[in-house]
């Protein structure tokens, strides 16, 4: 397996042929590709491929049983959590308030530093009139808002993303997405981005690394090519992209299925 | 209640009329503890005097004095043989049973129950009884006979009740405890265990209660119902009974006539997993007093409950004359006139 | 209009009780009242049960006697100590459980065969430990309260969701921030309805504790009635306890209320 491009400089995420498998079942086959400086790094692939489970590695929270992942660069300032992630479920304390649940995770900082974040992360997310609230009386695109506000306010190297539109109903989705675009743009944030919708995929990423059915290997790096202001839902060129990806994905998730017919 | 009590005399009608019919004996049922002092029951049953009265007795065992009483109450038991106790006095004062004969007597002369302090406390100094004030007493119960025989003893040689630190602790077995551990200063037992301590010097006896406040430990109770309505039932029994008394008395009490047989009859009861050979000590040195014939110290149980009430542990409305029946066997002291 | 056309009925009813405070009050009074109605009329005799009105006179000769509230201080002082060393110990050792490996394995064996002996049955063992004093009635409640304690303090740190300790772990909290800021309050639901439960054992086994060498004390009290066969004032005792865990009940309540007020 050829080692991917490497720029020294500008890489913060390198992942070097991860393997996993959890008891005999093999998820994850030597799975490589960089993170770059300011870049956002969509992760797709059939269900079942390992997405969740390569993020989990590349954020620490599983020991892969094979390769490694190292981080690269300097950390931005005021950095005190380089790899932070963003949940599905949001995984927000129930019995903290907004700015309690962002609090939590201030430790170490000044008294003064930790209300100035908590202000800007909250202004950032639109939360500032909510910031009293319990999560249970908080929508969920607003508690999925919390959950970002509080990855913000750690100013993290790279994001971890996993799938953090995936329990919110449509519409919100759409906005939150809408967001999270505005929001990758004008903060410049270094991602790491699981999805299984190809929407959000080409709406948010620099590069699209598409993994196989399981055991996931890198099917294909695509490069979002269109510009980020031109990136509206629709545009020809998007949805060339889109077809693309699902193309790709198409074929694998259609042998997926059989294969799981065939093993029952 | 009365209609369950209705129906009990029914059946025990029908019952009756079944037996007399079938020439059959009588059965009736008597509650007992396993202990030395209810040996005349024990002989009476072996030795055929409940068979030649025409009773077939069956005796049920308990283990402590209360749960005879509630029997007695609900009919379960037509005689029992224990120990007074307030509770037992309440318990007769609502009409459920009634005092017909004695069973063990505290009496001046004959070995009783021993006022025994802890070691520490003798090394205290308490080895007078007159030094037991302020002390602490170890009782199984409140409203037990161990309650009554310390109130009596203080008013005897000048403490009050008040001036004790009761100790209930529930079982023979903890007081016991207690006191070989220093726990409790002192305590009133019978001369089986009393002996025992005194022997291993885990404990030293200053007196014996019989010669300060002799007193009627226990009696043979019968329920009122019995009593009132199967009166020559209750006659039979007591007539078997006094027969035990009497080789209890000759065999422990006045001599030693006929010891080893009436030791073999008890032996069956008491003590009956071990070997005649540990088993005979053990009985006779549990023998304490019965009066012949099982005749009452009635005057005593009066006093006793006149105590127990005026400490608030019988109710106001419990009167002996209600209860102690001394129609049976003519008593030992008759009854205070009214 | 067609001949077939029928409305929906609704069947999604029940399963989600409320509690109507007036309707538990009233079943209260309507047993009291039945009960002492059956004693008047004699349905029930004396010996059967005591009426009402004499249990209420038992309680009334107790409070003017100033004796109420010298079992119900002594009560309430073993029953405050007892249980609350019990619950303290308890919650160390469950959180020990639901932490670490080690205690783990070493400690949930001997939970489960201990949890199951009748504490009862160790009361001549506390006594020789502790003493006829004290110490042995405090033993008694605080190893009563322990096991409920231990056992849903460390259910309550299972099922803490996997996720929210992850989470901590994701942004680099310690390990006893994690304990104090997610697994503690995470597990306050299962700690706080330990108490309920230790609470109710503890008062239980106040009969227990006191039965041995107690002067006062409401279980003592109610020893010394079951002797004296004074039916009205064991019931009273009875009803002392009852009102005991009610007012047990509702402290913990309100606790609950305030505690878990973002559920």
């Amino acid at each position: 397996m050829p080692l991917p491009q490497r720029e020294p400089c500008s890489v913060q995420l390198d992942i070097q042929s991860v393997s996993h498998s959890y008891g005999t079942l093999p998820v994850l086959d030597s799975v490589s590709f960089t993170v770059r400086d300011g870049e956002v790094v969509a992760l797709i692939g059939p269900s079942g491929c390992g997405k969740s489970t390569l993020l989990a590695i590349v954020g620490g929270l599983l020991r892969p049983q094979a390769g490694a992942v190292f981080q690269e660069g300097e950390a931005p300032a005021g950095c005190i959590n380089p790899l932070t992630y963003v949940f599905q479920d949001f995984a927000l304390l129930p019995w903290r308030s907004v700015e309690g649940n962002i609090r939590l995770v201030l430790r170490g900082l000044a008294a003064r530093e930790v209300e100035a974040r908590i202000e800007e992360v909250l202004a950032q997310t639109h939360l500032s009139d909510f910031r009293r609230a319990y999560p249970k009386q908080l929508s969920g695109g607003m508690r999925q808002r919390v959950g970002i506000a509080r990855a913000l306010a750690v100013r993290p190297a790279v994001l971890l993303m996993d799938e953090p539109l995936s329990s919110l109903d449509a519409q919100t989705r759409v906005i939150l997405l809408d967001e999270f675009a505005e929001l990758f743009q004008r903060a410049g944030v270094t991602a790491v981005y699981v999805t299984h919708n190809l929407a959000e995929a080409v709406r948010l990423a620099d590069r699209v690394v598409v993994l196989s059915r399981r055991p996931g290997r890198v099917k294909d790096v695509v490069p979002i090519a269109v510009p980020r202001p031109e990136r509206a839902i629709d545009s020809p060129a998007m949805l060339a992209v889109e077809r693309r990806l699902w193309n790709l994905i198409r074929d694998e998730a259609v042998l997926a299925d059989q294969e799981l017919a065939d093993a029952r | 209640m009365t209609f369950s009590y209705r129906v009990r005399s029914v059946l025990a009608g029908a019952a009756a009329l079944l037996s007399l019919q079938a020439q059959a004996a009588e059965k009736v049922t008597a509650g007992s503890l396993t202990f030395v002092s209810s040996a005349p029951l024990f002989i009476a049953q072996e030795k055929g005097y409940f068979a030649a009265e025409g009773l077939d007795v069956e005796i049920k065992f308990f283990g402590s004095a209360q749960p005879i009483a509630v029997a007695i109450a609900s009919g379960d038991v037509d005689f029992g043989l224990t120990a007074f106790t307030a509770g037992l006095f309440n318990l007769a004062g609502k009409g459920a049973l009634k005092i017909v004969a004695a069973q063990l007597q505290e009496v001046k002369g004959f070995e009783g129950s021993h006022i025994l302090v802890s070691n520490k406390a003798y090394a205290e100094g308490v080895t007078s009884v007159d030094k037991l004030k302020g002390r602490s007493f170890a009782l199984s119960q409140v409203g037990s006979s161990f309650h009554y025989m310390i109130g009596q003893l203080g008013e005897k040689v000048g403490f009050k009740l008040s001036d004790m630190e009761l100790k209930p602790l529930q079982s023979v077995g903890n007081m016991l405890a207690a006191l070989k551990s220093g726990q409790v200063d002192s305590m009133i037992i019978v001369p089986q265990y009393a002996r025992a301590l005194v022997n291993a010097g885990e404990a030293k006896s200053i007196g014996q209660i019989a010669d300060y406040a002799p007193y009627q430990v226990g009696g043979l109770f019968a329920s009122t119902r019995n009593v009132e309505t199967r009166r020559p039932m209750v006659e039979k029994f007591i007539r078997a009974y006094q027969k035990g008394i009497a080789d209890y008395r000759a065999a422990f009490v006045t001599g030693e006539e006929g010891r080893e047989q009436v030791l073999a009859s008890v032996h069956k009861y008491v003590f009956k997993d071990e070997d005649a050979k540990a088993a005979y000590p053990k009985i006779l040195s549990g023998v304490m007093y019965i009066e012949e014939d099982g005749r009452m110290d009635a005057a005593d149980i009066y006093r006793q409950v006149d105590w127990y009430r005026g400490l608030g542990y019988v109710d106001a409305g419990v009167k002996a004359e209600t209860f102690v029946d001394v129609s049976f066997v003519k008593p030992l002291t008759q009854p205070p006139a009214k | 209009m067609r001949a077939d056309r029928t409305p929906v009925t609704y069947r999604a009813g029940g399963f989600s009780p409320r509690m109507i405070q007036a309707l538990g009050a009233a079943s209260f009074v309507a047993v009291i009242a039945a009960l002492e109605a059956a004693a008047r009329l004699g349905w029930i005799g004396p010996l059967s049960f005591p009426a009402p009105s004499a249990i209420g006179a038992a309680l009334a000769d107790l409070y003017r006697s100033g004796l109420l509230a010298q079992h119900l201080g002594a009560s309430l002082r073993r029953l405050a100590v007892g249980w609350s060393a019990g619950v303290a110990s308890g919650l160390v050792i469950g959180f020990a459980l639901g932490v670490s490996t080690f205690a783990r394995s070493l400690g949930l064996p001997w939970v489960a065969a201990i949890s199951a002996i009748p504490k009862i049955a160790l009361l001549p063992l506390f006594i020789i430990w502790f003493g006829i004093g004290e110490g042995s009635k405090y033993a008694t409640i605080a190893f009563g309260a322990f096991f409920p304690t231990v056992i849903n303090t460390f259910g309550g740190v299972d099922n803490i969701p996997r996720n929210l300790i992850r989470m901590g772990q994701s942004f680099n909290l310690k390990p006893l921030s994690i304990i104090l800021a997610i697994v503690l309050p995470g597990t306050l639901p299962a700690i706080l309805s330990a108490f309920r439960i230790s609470a109710s054992i503890g008062i239980i086994l106040l009969v227990s504790a006191e039965m041995i060498s107690a002067q006062y004390g409401i279980g003592a009290y109610i020893i010394e009635q079951q002797n004296l066969f004074q039916l009205d004032r064991l019931m009273a005792g009875v009803v002392l306890l009852m009102a005991v865990g009610l007012a047990v009940y509702g402290i913990i309540a309100v606790l609950e209320r305030w505690l878990l007020r973002w559920r």
